[in-house]
């Protein structure tokens, strides 16, 4: 089955390998090879429907590679989904249901452990839109408080249609509503009221530009670099012990955040509202 | 075998670039304390800039108005089409809204200046009531960063510091020299050549770095006796352009010193220009040297008796500035041999002769050449192809050069742009105090290569 990423650890192969499926792992770093045999594979699966969903919808429009239509595998809900859609898709529902059982029983007491040492811990998450979806999942998975998201873009539907990608409504059926929902572009100087109002004790990046300003406030981030160590059901052990490790370099934000400025003035630094100069422009010529 | 010049081929593309484009200068702005830039391109240029100069170049990091910070036009169709003024005029009201800044430096980029967008109109409104901003056109068609770099330093001094009348300060000098961030040392390094300035008696005006006072500094310009321009080129257009502004005369040292041997002597010609006390230089070049000497003393242990051998011959991979003032370094104070030297920045053609003219005179006894390319897929064939004698040579280069570096099994110091596997807070490499720095990682790169 073709695995449509942007790039990070492969750990799509040791789990689908246990349902029989070998990755073809695309297109970052792939080969012509790699590219051709995307037309005779299985099934399509994406990361980051965004960049994903253009192609995958092309497999199986013109080749007959269905899409695997589902929201992506992050926490216990989004997992079992994916995963008995793929069962569906290739007609693996025994293996599927066997994977399942057995990664449930795995993982539950790890995370019961995990859910411990991250008590009482607040995130933020700011990314791209299905990829804070799935981060959200998983730190609600772990117990971890998340009240505000900044997304830089929306895209309820993509380009199959199909509303079972709709992952913000996955995200929402599934662990609640978001209390906060920011769908903007990542100004800095708007990200600065974000944490100004929710303080969370670490926020969750994977473009650049937001954390050294949560640093100087004395956030630590978690650099998910690695894009899909969150995946699955080893995802949601993985995302908590980095979490763990990133809440200990607190110590180093919070003294930088006592001797640094701010490149702002006090008039917005005093800011409730990080959008208020889109609803009033009009400040800006304000003296 | 050392190919000349004229048997490489100038292909059209260049790989592994060594520079960023005009607008990369936006580094230039923020490098002086407290000055912001605002740029006027399209959406992804300055971050491009940001990643490639400030970030993956020794991890230098953004400060106070790099980075995210910077405000942007991130212009789109609309501006492509109906020109970008009344949003650069926006752009710039609410950045003074917001920012806090002493100086903000309006930089172009291609769209702006393709398009033909009036911004010195638009500055010039702001300017006329009295706000701090500049602007300059720094299209990436006008060159590379080291071109925006100059292009910014004159848009400040002619746009914010402006015409001066009154008298010269005595004995104080404005440094040219490295290229804030480009340089990935450039901070460690312009600290330690005010030092040694001032430790001869003058007062510097070093312009970028912590130890610049900020645009106060800058205003500062015009009183300096002379401008001391310390690099082969870069700096000598804006050191001529303050001799007709300001009747400032210059001097030019093209070889930035490294190690005590060329830092006195660099330190003598200075002094001698600047008519310092004779007693003055000798006297803290006495108290450098035994410094020095006292670690270089304890170093010669190493140096003269490691069994188990030391890279004899090194090629250089950099920009004219770090390439020179190491192979002057390396050849006359260590005694290695030059094996390459490959200057990559897009020297301007006027300049290259007076450049190949260093290195064949690079100490009395030995003669090195030097090439001029920018292509990185040329240069490491070149560096293939070289003759670096019986065991594996040192390189200095920067990262685009470790995987050639590991065909020829040899060591590799990453000492310019860009430098994404080393992380540079303040360190320098030049001067008394940088140059035994530099000591520590070029032996600690060569007796760990095997370990």
């Amino acid at each position: 089955m073709n695995v449509i990423n942007l790039w990070g650890s492969d750990v799509f192969t040791p789990m689908l390998a246990e349902l029989n499926l070998r990755v073809n792992y695309v297109i970052d770093l792939a080969t012509v090879d790699d590219l051709a045999q995307m037309s005779e594979a299985a099934c399509t699966i994406g990361f980051c429907n965004t960049l994903s969903s253009y192609l995958a919808t092309g497999l199986e429009q013109e080749f007959g590679v269905p899409e695997v239509k589902a929201p992506m595998p992050y926490g216990f809900a989004g997992t079992d989904v994916w995963l008995r859609e793929i069962g569906k898709v290739t007609h693996r529902e025994e293996l599927v249901e066997k994977y399942i059982a057995k990664k449930h029983a795995e993982i539950k007491p790890k995370l019961e452990t995990l859910r411990q040492k991250v008590k009482g811990l607040r995130g933020f998450s700011a990314t791209g839109s299905a990829y804070s979806h799935g981060l959200i999942s998983v730190m609600r998975e772990l117990g971890i408080e998340v009240n505000g998201s900044l997304v830089f873009h929306h895209d309820p539907v993509y380009d199959s249609g199909d509303p079972r990608q709709d992952s913000l409504a996955h995200l929402v059926d599934h662990y609640g509503d978001v209390n906060s929902f920011s769908v903007s572009n990542r100004q800095q100087y708007q990200f600065y009221g974000l944490l100004k109002n929710f303080k969370p004790d670490f926020i969750m990046i994977r473009h650049n530009g937001l954390a050294p300003l949560a640093s100087k406030l004395g956030i630590p981030a978690v650099p998910l670099g690695d894009e899909h160590i969150a995946v699955g059901y080893d995802g949601m052990i993985n995302l908590g012990e980095i979490i763990l490790d990133v809440i200990a370099h607190t110590k180093f934000h919070k003294n930088l955040a006592a001797h640094v400025k701010l490149p702002y003035k006090k008039w917005w630094l005093d800011q409730t509202d990080p959008y208020i100069l889109s609803k009033k422009p009009e400040l800006i010529y304000e003296d | 075998m050392i190919v000349s010049e004229k048997t490489i081929t100038k292909t059209n593309s260049i790989n592994q670039p060594r520079y960023g484009c005009s607008l990369g200068a936006l580094y230039t702005a923020t490098a002086i304390p407290r000055v912001i830039p605002i740029t006027h391109c399209g959406p992804g240029c300055a971050d491009k800039q940001f990643t490639a100069t400030a970030f993956y170049n020794g991890f230098q990091g953004g400060g106070y108005g790099g980075g995210a910070v910077s405000p942007s036009l991130n212009a789109s169709e609309k501006e492509v089409i109906f020109g970008g003024m009344e949003r650069l005029h926006e752009l710039i009201s609410a950045s003074l809204k917001i920012m806090d800044a002493d100086l903000f430096v309006v930089l172009t980029g291609c769209i702006a200046d393709l398009v033909g967008d009036d911004v010195p109109s638009v500055v010039a409104e702001f300017q006329a009531k009295g706000v701090p901003i500049v602007y300059a056109e720094t299209g990436g068609f006008k060159g590379n960063n080291y071109t925006g770099h100059e292009l910014v330093t004159k848009a400040i001094i002619d746009q914010f510091v402006g015409n001066y009348e009154g008298p010269k300060e005595k004995k104080l000098v404005n440094v040219w020299s490295l290229v804030p961030f480009v340089d990935t040392f450039w901070r460690g390094d312009l600290e330690e050549i005010k030092r040694i300035l001032e430790g001869i008696g003058l007062k510097v005006n070093i312009l970028f770095g912590h130890e610049s006072n900020g645009v106060e500094e800058w205003k500062d310009i015009p009183k300096a006796e002379f401008n001391l321009v310390l690099s082969p080129w870069i700096g000598l257009d804006t050191a001529k352009h303050l001799e007709k502004k300001y009747n400032q005369p210059f001097l030019h040292v093209p070889v930035i010193p490294i190690g005590a041997q060329e830092t006195s002597g660099f330190l003598r010609k200075v002094g001698e220009f600047a008519k310092i006390d004779l007693k003055n230089v000798e006297d803290f070049i006495k108290k450098e040297e035994d410094y020095y000497y006292f670690y270089l003393e304890h170093f010669a242990d190493f140096y003269s008796e490691y069994w188990w051998g030391l890279p004899a011959k090194f090629g250089v991979v950099s920009n004219s500035a770090y390439n020179l003032a190491l192979t002057k370094f390396l050849v006359n104070q260590l005694g290695l041999i030059p094996g390459r030297q490959i200057i990559t920045e897009n020297t301007p053609d006027e300049y290259k002769d007076f450049i190949r003219e260093q290195y064949a005179h690079i100490a009395e006894d030995v003669s090195a050449t030097v090439d001029f390319i920018e292509d990185g897929y040329t240069i490491g064939q070149e560096l293939l192809k070289t003759d670096f004698g019986h065991k594996p040579p040192l390189l200095f280069a920067t990262t685009w050069d470790r995987d050639v570096a590991k065909q020829l099994k040899g060591g590799i110091l990453e000492i310019g742009f860009p430098a994404s596997y080393e992380v540079v807070v303040n360190r320098s490499n030049i001067g008394y105090r940088g140059a035994l720095s530099l000591l520590e990682k070029i032996y600690t790169t060569a007796i760990s290569g095997s370990a």
